[in-house]
């Protein structure tokens, strides 16, 4: 018998604890998840069926919540449900910013594993939008983690626009981290000019170090490193005022003697604006001061920013102000600087007089009114855009009856009766007599009532044309309405034309009138076609006959129509005309086979047809 | 049977209930979502000590089913104010603390937010306008101050709307009449079948109807462009139905377009459509299709309206298709001198080194006369006024074009501007203006010492050529040059 190992049991206890234990461990480890289900059908290349239920709509967020452990096939299949995600949601308040999160998390990971084949995917996203949000997440998380290799990518983005601002998503995400190795770097960065994207750089550099960001920027060798301090001062004080407002404090001595403000319109947004009013309000006593204090720090350039933070009507007057002290100095309108400056004074018009329609229409008219020349004008235009939007009906007719002596009542009663014609041009060439403006700008607005409403509604210009026999409506506004009543009432259409058009014009618009008739009732028009008497206007009709049965294509109809043609085209007056017809008439016949027998039997045929024929 | 070896069983056993111990173990394992509501909290506080780390705190976020004032705390203090990260981040937390407790998100988040990272505002208001245990009152007097405050409150409108809360309608009157009738408009896209009562001024009863359009425009496009015909506002109603309609189903969007053909509205619909196809594709991609379906619309050539939509597309893309487009258009006809004056002014403030090679390339076509050095305008206000067509006829590009190419270029890029008007060949005309630009406040604002720098990085000849031109300018630059390197390198 054989003798029993004592140590045999505890070592098999052993062994079954070391299994076991390993084995649990490995499960904890490496086993896969329960939840993670989403994650094993998309690695399996499976895409799943849009979300409908505000449950599964989750899905794209809980999936996020796992990319850490996605490799490059479930990053795909997660990056193809955003898209369905992003296109379902379009228009939706946090649309936008939701896939942006979800790029940027997606790509985070995706960087992490292979820049360049997430590159491929950003690039390969059908939805064009989406691709280029996608891109710009992308080149944002590689910034952060290797720079240099995102700079070197940069060249292969296709689009213009894209690659720009993705060289602004490098600069801006690799700052944090190493400022001074970025600034480096910028010089090997395309798509943008070095200045826009030290700027850019500057901003962010402030946020760590504004006094050490200022000093290095403006020494550094740029052809204006005063513009590109102050343009990155300024967007930083657009992001963030209380944080500029903060640092101007404690840093007195640094703060004055900084370049003045270049604010971009680009960097600012009702967001933003509102941000900087309140933060000037709260560290600098009072908005009054706040703006004093911009005012101060700004350069000319931007001072549209300025109107948008003030109150309209008391920053009208200070500004107006300013600007008529300054006349003597001002260059004059015929040099260049001087169109730059006027140019700019337009902006910034235009910017108060919105700003103050905004708030209160009525106030914003009599102020603009009151101004003289390319001021007022400007102001009563932009007033009459912003009011004529927010109060549809009842601007109009205030509008209307505002004083047509100024600049800007001519200017804002015109923007309103052009606005009337595109919705009712009848209404609106009513509306122009009684306005008294200046016959030039009446004269443009009635030829574009008149075309407008040939479209919208034909009959009414007709009608609109009967009864106002003087005016000429001019001549495609009248063919247009024509042919758009002659898809309806060609009789009437007809009837208009014998009783008003002028003999030269009426074998123009019978023809055309014949071209839309001729689509929908062939056999109609054909009989109208008959009864003309031989001359110009029967001529132009049947020529219009020839050339649409010429361009039939279908066998069977070209057969039945092309000898009906023929006929019609040897009773052409024009003897050119008519020969022309003939031939046209004639090749295709031979072209679509169809037998010539018929036609060259008919008894109007002359010889001298027949050899024009050859 | 002989009994088996020790060894064997052993392994045997390791192997086997190694395999149980891993089957226990998966099945045990805590899922994602539950070491990351553990984690949340720790994370975001470890986040404190400097920069935030964006991907973690997303993630964290998904996982968390509330969040609330410590995140948004603290992610105050792991991220820059204003910055994007926070701005997506902090709506984010703001929408879910909005579903768990809206009046604490209201009462405690919205004015951090206002200080912090105002962006989120409007998403946040709608979020907490969808949950019906806040007075509407409160959230109103919540609503920061302009500009922002219009855009919030239509944000919570839309969601007061789908609720069908008809009291906020009472209270829109206290809003100025611009963010009141935006107010009123996004109430009635949110509830396009209800008709209110109160509503008794004109003017919202115009919002409140193209609210309702604006809300067919996405279920029913082609009822919506049909019925918004007459419609002031029929561009923002095509907008809208194009947007839905492009990604749905682009053939039959474009067909439907030209049912409207001979209808004014046509140039309307065309330029939403080009907007629409544009942000499903790149359209510089698929320029013989574009050019296609815009002629079967617009057979006598795009109108304005079209063009204006279509050339900053093609622009942002490849500046060159904008030119293949252009040069598309037949030579010597209105429309191609309307789209050359528009495809400049874009260029002009987009890219104005290639805006000054279009211009070059205009005065060089075959007949066409150079009027650089005129200007036919009396003032801005008036070039403006004239439109595209009519710039053209006057005489294009003129003096005025050139200047404002010149301003935007030397704020764009100083040194790429400067570069191209030192060229030898370049009159002396077009240097001097120039340099006025590059000195102009509205310009470069160039001091006279910078000036001078950059001078004297020019080889010799040139600034003798260029001496006389900066004397007129501003009194010379001898005596003025500092030492060091001036040129921009790029």
């Amino acid at each position: 018998m054989q003798q029993k190992d004592p140590t045999a049991l505890p070592l098999r206890i052993l062994c079954a604890l070391l299994g076991l234990t390993f084995g649990f461990a490995g499960g904890r480890i490496y086993g896969p998840e329960n939840l993670l289900i989403d994650e094993v059908k998309t690695k399996r290349g499976t895409v799943r069926s849009l979300p409908e239920t505000a449950g599964q709509v989750e899905s794209v967020s809980q999936r996020i919540q796992s990319v850490l452990r996605m490799d490059r096939d479930a990053l795909a299949g997660l990056l193809a449900d955003v898209q369905k995600e992003y296109e379902r949601d379009a228009g939706m308040t946090g649309t936008e910013d939701r896939a942006d999160l979800h790029l940027r998390t997606i790509y985070g990971r995706w960087a992490d594993l292979d820049a360049l084949g997430a590159l491929k995917a950003a690039l390969a996203i059908k939805n064009h939008a989406l691709s280029r949000k996608a891109v710009l997440a992308l080149f944002g998380e590689w910034a952060k983690r290797d720079p240099s290799g995102a700079v070197q990518s940069l060249a292969t983005l296709p689009y213009v626009s894209t690659q720009g601002e993705a060289s602004r998503v490098i600069v801006r995400a690799g700052a944090p981290r190493d400022p001074v190795a970025m600034l480096a770097l910028i010089p090997k960065i395309s798509g943008n000019p070095r200045s826009l994207l030290m700027a850019a750089l500057g901003a962010e550099w402030m946020r760590l170090n504004a006094s050490h960001a200022l000093r290095r920027l403006l020494a550094e060798p740029v052809m204006n490193p005063v513009l590109v301090a102050g343009q990155a001062m300024a967007e930083w004080l657009a992001e963030d005022p209380r944080g500029v407002l903060s640092w101007r404090r404690g840093n007195q001595a640094v703060a004055e003697a900084s370049p003045p403000l270049v604010l971009r319109p680009e960097v600012l947004n009702p967001a933003r604006l509102t941000s900087m009013a309140a933060a000037m309000a709260e560290y600098l006593g009072s908005p009054e001061a706040g703006l004093e204090w911009l005012q101060k720090s700004m350069a000319p350039v931007g001072r549209e920013a300025i109107a948008a933070l003030a109150a309209p009507a008391d920053y009208a007057k200070i500004y107006l102000k300013e600007w008529q002290s300054g006349a003597e100095k001002r260059p004059p309108l015929s040099s260049l600087s001087g169109w730059l400056e006027r140019q700019r004074h337009m902006d910034v018009m235009g910017s108060i007089s919105s700003r103050f329609a905004a708030e209160d229409p009525a106030a914003a008219l009599a102020w603009s009114v009151a101004l003289p020349g390319d001021e007022g004008a400007a102001a009563g235009k932009a007033v009459a855009v912003v009011w004529l939007s927010d109060a549809p009906v009842s601007a109009p007719e205030k509008l209307y009856s505002v004083d047509l002596s100024s600049p800007a009542g001519r200017a804002a009663a015109g923007v309103a009766v052009s606005r009337l014609i595109r919705s009712d041009p009848a209404k609106a060439l009513e509306m122009l007599p009684r306005l008294k403006l200046d016959p030039a700008l009446s004269q443009s607005i009635q030829t574009r009532a008149l075309a407008q409403l040939s479209g919208a509604d034909p009959s009414r210009l007709l009608e609109w044309m009967a009864a106002h026999p003087e005016i000429k409506p001019p001549g495609e506004a009248v063919t247009a309405a024509l042919k758009a009543m002659a898809s309806e009432n060609p009789g009437r259409a007809l009837e208009h034309v014998r009783s008003h058009s002028a003999p030269e014009e009426l074998p123009k618009e019978s023809a055309a009138i014949l071209s839309v008739w001729l689509t929908w009732d062939r056999a109609g028009a054909i009989v109208f076609l008959s009864t003309l008497p031989d001359g110009p206007q029967r001529d132009a009709c049947t020529a219009v006959l020839t050339a649409a049965d010429v361009a039939m294509t279908d066998p069977y109809f070209a057969a039945n129509v092309l000898p009906e043609s023929f006929e019609a085209a040897l009773r052409m007056s024009d003897k050119a005309e008519r020969q022309a017809a003939l031939r046209n008439v004639f090749d295709r016949i031979k072209q679509m086979k169809v037998s010539d027998r018929s036609v060259l039997a008919l008894p109007g045929l002359t010889a001298e047809d027949r050899a024009a024929l050859n | 049977m002989s009994p088996q070896p020790g060894p064997v069983v052993n392994l045997l056993l390791i192997a086997l209930l190694g395999l149980v111990g891993y089957l226990v173990g998966s099945l045990t394992k805590p899922t994602e979502r539950g070491r990351q509501s553990i984690s949340v909290q720790k994370s975001i506080v470890s986040a404190t000590s400097g920069a935030g780390d964006f991907g973690a705190d997303t993630r964290r976020f998904a996982a968390a089913a509330t969040l609330g004032l410590a995140e948004l705390e603290a992610l105050f203090l792991a991220y820059g104010a204003g910055s994007r990260d926070l701005a997506l981040l902090a709506a984010e937390v703001m929408e879910k603390w909005a579903v768990a407790d809206a009046l604490a998100a209201l009462r405690d988040g919205v004015p951090r937010c206002a200080a912090r990272v105002p962006e989120v505002l409007p998403r946040s208001f709608a979020a907490i306008a969808k949950q019906k245990q806040v007075p509407a009152a409160v959230v109103f007097k919540s609503f920061p101050i302009p500009p922002l405050r219009g855009e919030c409150a239509a944000a919570a409108a839309f969601a007061w709307g789908a609720g069908e809360n008809e009291e906020v309608l009472a209270m829109a009157r206290e809003l100025s009449r611009q963010d009141r009738t935006r107010f009123v408009r996004e109430w009635h896209r949110g509830a396009p079948e209800t008709s209110s009562p109160v509503l008794v001024d004109v003017d919202d009863r115009a919002a409140a109807s193209l609210g309702r359009l604006l809300a067919l425009a996405s279920k029913d496009p082609a009822s919506a462009l049909r019925s918004g015909r007459a419609h002031d506002e029929f561009a923002e109603i095509a907008a809208a139905a194009f947007t839905a309609w492009v990604p749905r189903d682009s053939p039959a969007a474009w067909k439907a377009a030209e049912a409207f053909t001979s209808h004014a509205r046509l140039a309307s619909m065309t330029a939403a459509l080009v907007r629409a196809e544009s942000r499903r594709r790149a359209l510089s991609d698929v320029l013989p299709e574009v050019q296609t379906l815009i002629s079967r619309l617009h057979p006598e050539g795009p109108p304005e309206e079209v063009l204006v939509a279509l050339f900053p597309i093609l622009a942002s893309e490849r500046t060159q298709q904008a030119l293949k487009y252009l040069n598309s258009l037949p030579r010597g006809t209105p429309v191609r001198g309307a789209a050359s004056v528009i495809l400049f002014d874009i260029l002009s403030a987009t890219d104005p080194a290639a805006a000054w090679r279009f211009s070059e390339g205009l005065v060089e076509e075959d007949g066409a006369k150079d009027h650089r050095a005129l200007n036919p305008w009396l003032g801005p206000e008036a070039q403006r006024a004239a439109g595209a067509a009519k710039r053209w006829e006057a005489g294009f590009p003129c003096a005025a074009d050139v200047a404002s190419l010149l301003g935007n270029w030397m704020r764009h890029d100083p040194a790429e501007a400067l570069a191209e008007f030192v060229r030898p060949g370049v009159s002396e005309a077009f240097q001097s203006a120039a340099i006025e630009a590059a000195v102009s406040p509205y310009g470069g604002a160039f001091s006279a010492e910078m000036l001078a720098k950059w001078m004297s990085t020019l080889p010799p000849s040139t600034q003798v050529n260029l001496e006389p031109v900066v004397t007129k300018l501003i009194g010379g630059t001898r005596g003025k040059t500092p030492q060091g390197p001036g040129s921009e390198k790029r």
